[in-house]
């Protein structure tokens, strides 16, 4: 696997880690707080913020590869990752 | 300009191309679940939006809207399935698609009424997007439409890769953080206060309208299917991204939704407005990015169909550039004030567009099987089939005259019809046995 391939797939990792504290705060953490408080807001929105960047490099870390912006590359079955030059 | 049904190129297209006039070549290809992604986004906003309010408020029992769920949609993965394999075979878009059956100057004629139909209901997600956003963040409302477009353009003007994007965001916000939410409100609902919770004894005499109206309301989106599909690299990848959108997309978000609405509509709220209902549970900020996401993730696929069917209409213009020109005319007809006259006028028009699902699987799985070639146009060199507009002038007739009626199942009745009255009329080029 290349460098790309390989900060590609670390990105991922991180977004799934995000994705997971998003899920805490912004999913679990609530049911601790009552609708319209401000650890509620704080918890829904520090949740959504987290959890959104979680999931743009778990399932779209295509948007950190300059090859998808040039067009000549899309991650998908067989092509999950840019190859090296 | 390329042939628009030759073999994928591998030179460099650049970011903005879509692969709108030639098929998508192997290295493109996208994984099942992104694909499900782009579809779930589709429904986000009928389903999740509009039906979870009006679900809540309807006074019908949850099991009796569940299985009108289910076996609507059971109905409709036999569309999308049969119809989006067709896309995954051709690698074309639909307008491309419809060159098959009409032709290619007949499929103009096609796009053409499928851009006056749809651009109504592109330009609706618009105008819910900017109320949305004036909503919740109090901008001026004559200000809000032009954000609402950027926002549009931002994640259609790439086609496939930028809708791509914003649903790999906003679908797993929708069924991760939006489905605890969903269950945190869930437990604060007094639900005896609505229809949901209804005791048995009400199921039948509203069983056949409900399935109707699921099966009513989706049937147009599945003769829409190879424009995703055609970026699937199989069969099978078409099934299983067509049956996870379906499912989840239209009865979670729908359950979902009712029980915000059940939380935050009293039952004598005489209007689901699903701005107010999200920001009165979730706040101002979240409730309003959350109603955006929403009805953006399905207003950039209407405008990114739109813009294909336009390309087939006018081929040498690039897919993007049609795009924002479809964005600026749904401006337009927004500052004009006729966008709910227009909306009266596409509203008359869905009753044609049952037909087409019914030819596409005639012209794709019967007719073969009766020795009439799926090129039979282009070996021809049959510009223009007049043919397919007879079936789907009877079924037209036939759905409206059924909608009329109040029968069950009108766009169902529309569909078989064509597929019929299409392949019994296609035997004429039936080739001669050896």
């Amino acid at each position: 696997m290349g460098k790309k391939a390989q900060r590609l797939r670390m990105i991922r990792r991180v977004g799934v880690v995000l994705m997971s504290l998003g899920f805490l705060i912004g999913g679990l953490l609530i049911f601790t707080a009552e609708p319209g408080t401000t650890m509620f807001t704080a918890y829904t929105g520090f949740g959504t913020l987290v959890f959104s960047l979680g999931s743009l490099m778990t399932f779209g870390y295509e948007a950190f590869a300059s090859e998808f912006w040039k067009g000549t590359w899309v991650p998908g079955p067989g092509h999950e990752y840019p190859d090296d030059p | 300009m390329s042939n628009p049904l030759s073999s994928g190129s591998s030179k460099e297209k650049g970011f903005l191309y879509d692969w709108e006039t030639e098929r998508v070549p192997e290295n493109m290809t996208r994984p099942w679940w992104n694909l499900a992604y782009i579809e779930m986004g589709l429904f986000a906003s009928g389903f999740g939006v509009m039906m979870g309010g009006l679900f809540a408020g309807g006074n019908w029992p949850w099991y009796s809207i569940l299985s009108w769920l289910i076996i609507g949609n059971l109905i409709l993965l036999v569309f999308y399935v049969l119809i989006g394999s067709i896309g995954a075979k051709e690698r074309v878009p639909t307008p491309y698609i419809a060159e098959k059956i009409f032709g290619s100057y007949g499929a103009k004629l096609f796009n053409a009424l499928l851009l006056v139909g749809i651009l109504a209901w592109a330009a609706l997600g618009i105008h819910q997007i900017a109320l949305a956003i004036t909503t919740f963040t109090g901008i001026s409302p004559d200000i809000t439409p032009v954000i609402a477009v950027l926002l549009v353009l931002l994640s259609s003007i790439a086609g496939y890769k930028t809708i791509a994007l914003l649903s790999e965001i906003a679908i797993p916000f929708f069924y991760m953080l939006i489905l605890m939410w969903a269950i945190y409100f869930g437990f604060k609902v007094n639900w005896n206060a609505w229809g949901l919770n209804q005791p048995w004894g009400g199921y039948w005499p509203t069983f056949w309208s409900g399935v109707t109206f699921v099966v009513g309301l989706n049937i147009l989106a599945s003769f829409l299917c190879p424009n995703w599909s055609r970026y699937a690299k199989s069969t099978k990848d078409v099934a299983k991204a067509a049956t996870t959108a379906l499912f989840t997309g239209m009865i979670l978000l729908s359950f979902l939704m009712s029980t915000f609405a059940a939380y935050a509509l009293t039952p004598q709220d005489t209007f689901a407005d699903p701005s107010v209902i999200l920001t009165r549970c979730l706040g101002p900020l979240i409730g309003g990015i959350s109603i955006v996401l929403l009805i953006w993730t399905t207003a950039d696929n209407d405008f990114w169909y739109l813009s294909l069917s336009t390309v087939q209409l006018y081929p040498k213009i690039a897919r993007w550039i049609y795009n924002i020109v479809l964005l600026v005319g749904s401006l337009i007809i927004i500052y004009a004030g006729v966008l709910y006259r227009y909306i009266d006028f596409a509203s008359l028009l869905a009753v044609i567009w049952s037909a087409i699902p019914g030819m596409l699987i005639a012209h794709y799985y019967v007719l073969p099987r009766m020795r009439v070639h799926v090129d039979v146009l282009k070996e021809r060199n049959i510009r223009f089939n007049v043919i397919p507009f007879i079936p789907w002038a009877i079924a037209a007739v036939i759905a409206y005259y059924m909608n009329q009626e109040g029968l069950p199942f009108p766009e169902l009745a529309a569909a078989i019809t064509a597929l019929i009255l299409y392949s019994l009329l296609m035997l004429i080029y039936r080739e001669r046995g050896e």
